[in-house]
């Protein structure tokens, strides 16, 4: 529900003081609270609280088509429940219709920042810097060329996040792994709860181990192995699936982790993708929310260090939190005879 | 009748001789036998017995201070959202014009409304009167009400809040509450009572102009009891404690119990005992903080299950008391 003038100017001079309205500073992030293996019906899940935002991720996996030779893929689907998307005076179609082109816009930036794109897509528009880019670069390529060559811009792009190739089973079958994403709360930054969720749902998923029978073709020599002790961890995940951070630049500052509030202020938002080992691997930016014609408010390239420096320090206290509870949770499931 | 029990849920038999009864709110009759429609407690006066639901949205009474919200600007009235079942509505007669003057209900007022409230302002009102069919009538006829500012609002569940004498409520740590009955509350650094021959400056602007259509002073406008100051810009000091209230106040809401002054200033100088930052206060490892001593009585903190289904009540005192 948008915020009245004299909400929106209390935000700002906040933001300004570096007292929020939570009390949080600038680059504070919410407290982060992820719980794996709450879901029993799929390979991997995960539940994560940032704040007073929850999602909720799901990964099944089956045995598909491959659409990229040699590699298979993740799918990602979002769904929010009634009240992620709030409306005022709208009537039902409407809402439904803001419903769907939310969680649209949602899977869209979720498999930018997971980088399981659809090759396909390379062809037709401008892509983000390929390959991790050094923290305290001037500038992000956000915006390159289109590739017209769709094999090889496919596999240089996939050095950050999963190992597609190792998805890879035979001929043209492959693991087509699914994220299914629910937002339950939305109380702001609902992007980076969902890309966490992602990341540790996948951290818990084991596959199953495929034993290909050479001689006989099709999926009748594809064998699952029942056996959980032959379950293998999908390899790129610990190491370079990036999460999302989500930067916000209020007025003259960059604030971190916006909670619903200050989303609906005049805010351009920034959501930049952090690989585990704090370099940055993509960057996407919304337009502001609201019409300005106060030019200090619209970002200048120095501003996008800034942002940048900000959205590292963020990650780490991301990681550290989703580290520290994920060990915790394991250290919990040893215990247990 | 269900006496023992001081919750019902829906369905619930309350008494199998509906005829010996008044029958209140949240009750209806099935064949001879009176049957509770809601989840909450039930209230018994004289002959008359009534279920109160344990949470709904906003029930509207008169003389209600509420805060609320404009969604629309229509011809002569403002929709304003108060989270009750239907929008409430401020007529343009019923508002404090700027200068104290009666105005006649002229076209340039009515081409004027948005100059005083716009859609998504938040403003303080009191409740005229309510209609037949649960809707609002407000005014902002007393220089306490009008459009708030320089502060930052809070939604909690309606059924927390007591009806008290009055809601604006001063904090010692120098910020201003204003507890709407409807459940927003509106933090904002503490207003002083501005000194005597000393008028709000708002009112010194335009109370020597002279409009056309032949204004009339209002009788009312002159005799205000409490004149007090613009509201001062916040400091960060003053942010802290804001963020720290409304830190108190979600904590309180999140547990389900009473939000009133005194407890909010229980949780207050709890989470400053515990040196907890209101960002920390809202985590879910620190909720034990919560003291369970107020003033001597116990806060009761019920979960009750029946028939399977879980309902979390909160008994506000041991007894289930009158209000």
């Amino acid at each position: 529900m948008p915020v009245s003038a004299a909400e929106e100017q209390f935000i700002e001079a906040g933001v300004a003081q570096n007292v929020r309205i939570d009390g949080r500073g600038r680059l504070e992030v919410r407290e982060l609270v992820v719980n794996t293996g709450v879901m029993d019906n799929c390979y991997g899940s995960a539940r994560v609280q940032l704040g007073g935002t929850e999602a909720l991720c799901c990964i099944t996996a089956e045995i598909g088509e491959t659409q990229c030779p040699g590699q298979g893929r993740l799918e990602v689907y979002v769904k929010s429940t009634p009240g992620v998307v709030r409306g005022r005076d709208m009537t039902s179609r409407k809402l439904l219709a803001a419903q769907q082109s939310f969680n649209s816009i949602m899977a869209h930036r979720l498999k930018k920042i997971l980088n399981c794109a659809d090759p396909s897509e390379f062809m037709l528009e401008k892509t983000e810097a390929p390959g991790p880019a050094a923290p305290d670069a001037e500038e992000s390529d956000s915006d390159c060329e289109p590739d017209e060559k769709a094999k090889p811009a496919a596999s240089e792009l996939r050095d950050t996040g999963i190992d597609y190739g190792s998805l890879f089973i035979r001929d043209n079958r492959c693991w087509v792994l699914s994220a299914d994403v629910t937002i339950m709360r939305n109380d702001g930054d609902t992007l980076t709860a969902a890309s966490i969720a992602c990341r540790s749902a996948l951290l818990a998923t084991k596959l199953p181990k495929v034993i290909v029978h050479g001689e006989i073709t099709g999926d009748d020599g594809l064998e699952v192995s029942g056996n959980a002790a032959d379950a293998t961890a999908v390899p790129g995940v610990t190491d370079f699936l990036p999460i999302c951070v989500t930067l916000g630049k209020l007025g003259a500052h960059i604030l971190v982790d916006p909670c619903y509030a200050e989303e609906q202020c005049p805010v351009a938002i920034y959501h930049v993708g952090v690989r585990p080992d704090l370099l940055l691997s993509s960057v996407l930016t919304s337009l502001m929310t609201g019409s300005s014609h106060d030019p200090a408010r619209y970002t200048r390239p120095s501003d996008i260090s800034a942002i940048l420096k900000a959205s590292v320090s963020a990650a780490k206290q991301l990681f550290s939190a989703v580290n520290s509870q994920l060990e915790e949770a394991e250290g919990d499931v040893t215990m247990k005879p | 009748m269900a006496q023992g029990k001081p919750v019902v849920t829906p369905g619930e038999l309350l008494t199998s001789e509906a005829r010996n009864w008044l029958h209140g709110k949240g009750t209806y009759v099935d064949d001879g036998s009176l049957l509770s429609s809601l989840c909450g407690e039930i209230q018994m006066m004289d002959r008359m017995v009534r279920v109160e639901a344990a949470n709904s949205r906003y029930v509207g009474a008169i003389g209600d201070c509420v805060v609320g919200r404009v969604v629309a600007v229509a011809a002569g009235r403002w929709r304003v959202d108060v989270g009750s079942f239907q929008d409430a509505a401020l007529l343009l007669q019923n508002v404090n014009l700027p200068g104290g003057h009666l105005r006649r209900k002229t076209a340039e007022d009515q081409r004027q409304m948005r100059e005083l409230f716009k859609e998504h302002d938040v403003l303080s009102a009191e409740v005229q009167k309510v209609s037949r069919d649960g809707s609002l009538s407000l005014h902002t006829r007393s220089t306490r009400y009008g459009k708030l500012s320089k502060g930052t609002l809070i939604q909690v569940p309606a059924v927390l809040i007591k009806r008290l004498k009055t809601h604006f409520h001063a904090f010692e740590c120098g910020i201003e509450a204003l507890i709407g009955v409807n459940g927003l509350i509106w933090l904002s650094p503490a207003r002083k009572l501005a000194k005597k021959g000393q008028k709000r400056k708002r009112d010194d602007d335009n109370s020597s102009s002279d409009e056309e259509g032949g204004n009339v002073k209002d009788p009312l406008a002159e005799k205000v009891e409490d004149q007090l100051e613009e509201v001062r810009e916040p400091t960060a000091m003053d942010r802290m404690n804001i963020a720290r209230l409304r830190a108190c106040a979600l904590v309180l809401s999140e547990e389900f119990l009473e939000i009133s002054p005194a407890t909010l200033m229980d949780v207050f100088s709890a989470s400053e005992n515990q040196s907890l930052s209101p960002a920390e206060m809202l985590q879910q490892r620190h909720r034990v903080c919560i003291p369970s001593n107020h003033r001597g009585q116990a806060w009761v903190y019920n979960r009750q299950q029946v028939a399977g289904i879980v309902f979390v009540v909160c008994l506000r005192r041991e007894r289930a008391s009158h209000k």
